[in-house]
């Protein structure tokens, strides 16, 4: 089944994944740091786009176009595989176009600290795989 | 509010040793003790503000984050905004890392904590979070062992535990624990 971007709905395990950084604290000049893959708290998703770091202008528009009214300084680029690799998934969520989410973070309401460094543990393993893609000023 | 990281007692101090450090007239074991232990200290001060000073860059990086992130969604996606308990918190744990412990980096999380890492090599990573409570979440990755942990601070000082896992992620020991 085709989702109105014309891609297909289940997410394969070889397709890329970019993250758009909107923090300069989320990366250095080598490596992307985990708090750029930590899921919004008030969903418990982490949004990701369905495109790799090529073509790179193609990428930094739908950056842009995305997170409108602030700085894209580039994005990190996961396999679907990875994500799924550390007992997480992905699932296609459009509109926007190309739009996923990694989601099946756990969260323990008994012990929020206990929940964090669980989820801390797995977004180091996501930015252990990830490709960091700065994009121009 | 953070308070002045060199005092003028201190600059006055130091100023007083230099004197003593150089070579003088006196020929004394007294003398070459006074002139010794006199460096001692000098290099001492001088390692701490070193020290400070790079400390000191790193909590001015803290304040500005917490201003870039104070509002409600300040990564686009819908990110909570940093609380000044959080920040006043981190600042404590900076300013209590021992002298000899690398420094860290700074980042906010989307839940407003404050998350201070350590990425000494692409697969090695000591990760912990600051916010509002006393309890730390952190992580870490080494080589192929990993995990995950709560500790308790003291009134915001780095809680023994974490101290020896970032000593030993950025130590140069080989990746290798006892179970």
């Amino acid at each position: 089944m085709s989702l109105p971007s014309g891609l297909p709905e289940e997410v394969s395990d070889d397709e890329p994944l970019a993250r758009f950084l909107t923090s300069s604290g989320h990366f250095n000049s080598s490596k992307i740091k985990q708090a750029a893959f930590l899921p919004n708290p008030k969903d418990g998703r982490t949004s990701v786009f369905r495109h790799g770091q090529e073509p790179k202008a193609s990428l930094e528009a739908i950056g842009n176009r995305q997170i409108a009214g602030r700085r894209v300084y580039g994005a990190g680029i996961v396999k679907a595989g990875d994500v799924r690799a550390v007992e997480l998934d992905v699932e296609s969520i459009e509109p926007p176009p190309r739009h996923a989410d990694i989601i099946n973070w756990p969260w323990m309401k008994d012990d929020r600290e206990f929940g964090k460094a669980q989820r801390k543990e797995m977004a180091i393993l996501l930015a252990q795989k990830s490709l960091l893609v700065q994009f121009s000023q | 509010m953070s308070e002045p990281l060199l005092t003028m007692d201190l600059l006055a101090g130091y100023a007083v040793l230099q004197p003593l450090r150089r070579s003088g007239s006196a020929v004394s074991l007294e003398a070459d003790t006074v002139k010794q232990n006199a460096s001692t200290v000098s290099e001492h001060v001088e390692s701490s503000w070193a020290l400070f000073g790079a400390k000191g860059e790193i909590i001015n990086k803290l304040r500005e984050f917490g201003i870039e992130c104070s509002e409600p969604d300040w990564d686009g996606y819908e990110a909570e905004p940093v609380s000044e308990r959080a920040l006043d918190r981190a600042e404590i744990f900076i300013r209590s890392l021992p002298e000899g412990v690398p420094l860290p980096e700074i980042s906010v999380e989307p839940d407003g904590d404050i998350s201070i890492d350590w990425l000494p090599t692409p697969t090695k990573t000591f990760s912990v979070s600051i916010g509002g409570t006393d309890r730390l979440a952190y992580a870490w990755l080494d080589g192929t062992d990993r995990g995950h942990a709560v500790a308790r601070s003291n009134n915001g000082d780095v809680p023994p535990r974490i101290l020896q896992e970032i000593q030993r992620i950025t130590s140069h020991e080989p990746a290798f624990r006892v179970a």
